[in-house]
C-alpha cells in the first residue's frame, strides 16, 4: 500500500497528458481500489460496535476477497461502465490509468496485486516495503514511514512539486477545465475559487499527510501499542523493511502462491526494479547535465 | 496570486498539524477535501459578509 503516492500521482499526469486527461476520473480511478476497501482493512468503530477483517491482507489484496479491486481487468471494467453511462471516451480512458496506476504502485509492499486477476490469482509483488495492515493504522503507519514506502512517497512528493505548475490558475482555466467534463459542469454553479480548492486538495492532501505521518511517527509518538505489544518505529530502508514488523508475504495471502514463488517477475523483481531505478537516474542525470550546460551557454 | 498561496500555505500548516495531533483528522482524501475548502473558500467568505455588515 502506499499513503501518499494516490493522491499525489493524478498531478503527476495531469503535468504529462495536458488536456488529453480529465483529472476528476483520474483522480477517482486513483482512489478506486481502496475506496470501499480499506476502512475494513483498519476496523471502523461506531455506536459501540467495531467491524474489522478477520484477515485483512486476504481481505485486502487475495481471493477470496476485494483483491481483484487491485487487478487491471477491474480497471478495464469500471471503465466500460463509465464510458457505459457518460459515453466519454476521455472519462473512462483517465479512470482507467488512474486505476491501473495504483494497482501497479501497489505492487510494491510485500503482499502484491492479483493484477492478471481473473486468469490468475497470482500476487506480484516487489516486496520493497513491509505490508502490516494486519496491525492497525498506527503502527500499519510507523512501518510503511519508517521502510522504503516512507521513500518511494518521497519520490512522488518531490515529482508532484516540482509538477507545481498545474496547481496554477492558468493552467487550470487553459488545460484542466478543457479537459475535463466535470470541471465545465461544475463550472456553472460552483465559483472559480472552490473549483480550485477542488482541485488543488489531493495535493494538498497527500502533502500534508506525507508530512503530519512522519513526524508524527518519528518525532511525536516514536512507537505504538497493538494488542498488548510495543512496536518502536526505527527507521529501516532496507529491502522488504523495516524489519521490526512482522511482515505479511505474498505466500501468506491466498492458497495458489507457493511459499518462496518461482515465476519470473517475482524471482527478478529486486533486479528489475532497481535495473530500471538506475537507468531512470542516469536519463534524468543526463539531462539535468544538458540543462545546466545551456543555462551556461546562454 | 502571493495572497493566495499564503492562505494555502496556513491551510497545510493548521491541517498538517491538526493531523500529527489526531491522525483521525488525515483518514481519507475527504476530511482533507473539507478542511481545504472550509479554509480557503468557507472563511473568507465568512470574514467578507462580517466586514460587509459592518459596513453597513
Amino acid at each position: 500500500m502506499s499513503w501518499a503516492a494516490h493522491d499525489l500521482e493524478p498531478y503527476v499526469f495531469q503535468k504529462h497528458f495536458g488536456r488529453k486527461i480529465a483529472f476528476i476520473p483520474l483522480l477517482a480511478g486513483s482512489y478506486a481500489p481502496d475506496m470501499l476497501t480499506k476502512w475494513f482493512v483498519y476496523g471502523i468503530g461506531f455506536s459501540g460496535w467495531h467491524v474489522k477483517a478477520s484477515n485483512p491482507a486476504q481481505f485486502h489484496r487475495g481471493w477470496p476477497g476485494v483483491g481483484f479491486t487491485h487487478s487491471l481487468v477491474f480497471g478495464v471494467l469500471l471503465s466500460l461502465i463509465i464510458y457505459g453511462i457518460w459515453k466519454q471516451p476521455i472519462i473512462a480512458y483517465s479512470f482507467l490509468i488512474g486505476q491501473w496506476a495504483h494497482a501497479l504502485t501497489d505492487m510494491g509492499d510485500t503482499v502484491g496485486t492479483m493484477l492478471f486477476f481473473p486468469f490468475t490469482t497470482h500476487l506480484f509483488s516487489i516486496g520493497a516495503w513491509a505490508y502490516a495492515g494486519e496491525l492497525g493504522r498506527q503502527v500499519d503507519a510507523g512501518a510503511y514511514f519508517s521502510g522504503l514506502g516512507f521513500a518511494w512517497d518521497g519520490v512522488w512528493v518531490v515529482w508532484a512539486a516540482l509538477s507545481w505548475r498545474v496547481l496554477t490558475r492558468d493552467y487550470f482555466r487553459r488545460e484542466v477545465v478543457a479537459g475535463d467534463p466535470f470541471f465545465r459542469w461544475a463550472g456553472k454553479t460552483l465559483s472559480e475559487p472552490l473549483l480550485l480548492a477542488i482541485y488543488r486538495a489531493a495535493f494538498f492532501y497527500g502533502i500534508c499527510r506525507w508530512v503530519a505521518w512522519t513526524v508524527w511517527a518519528h518525532w511525536i509518538a516514536g512507537g505504538a501499542t497493538y494488542k498488548g505489544k510495543r512496536y518502536n518505529f526505527k527507521l529501516d530502508l532496507s529491502w522488504g523493511g523495516p524489519h521490526w514488523v512482522h511482515a505479511i508475504q505474498a505466500s501468506q495471502v491466498g492458497t495458489m502462491q507457493a511459499p518462496t514463488c518461482n515465476c519470473p517477475c517475482c524471482r527478478a523483481a529486486k533486479r528489475t526494479f532497481l535495473t530500471y531505478g538506475f537507468v531512470v537516474v542516469l536519463v534524468y542525470g543526463k539531462r539535468l547535465r544538458q540543462r545546466i550546460a545551456g543555462v551556461r551557454l546562454e | 496570486m502571493r495572497r493566495e498561496f499564503q492562505l494555502y500555505l496556513a491551510a497545510a500548516i493548521c491541517y498538517t498539524g491538526l493531523g500529527i495531533y489526531n491522525q483521525n483528522y488525515l483518514y481519507s482524501f475527504f476530511e482533507g477535501l473539507a478542511f481545504l475548502c472550509g479554509f480557503v473558500v468557507g472563511i473568507p467568505w465568512v470574514i467578507k459578509r462580517i466586514r460587509q455588515r459592518m459596513a453597513r
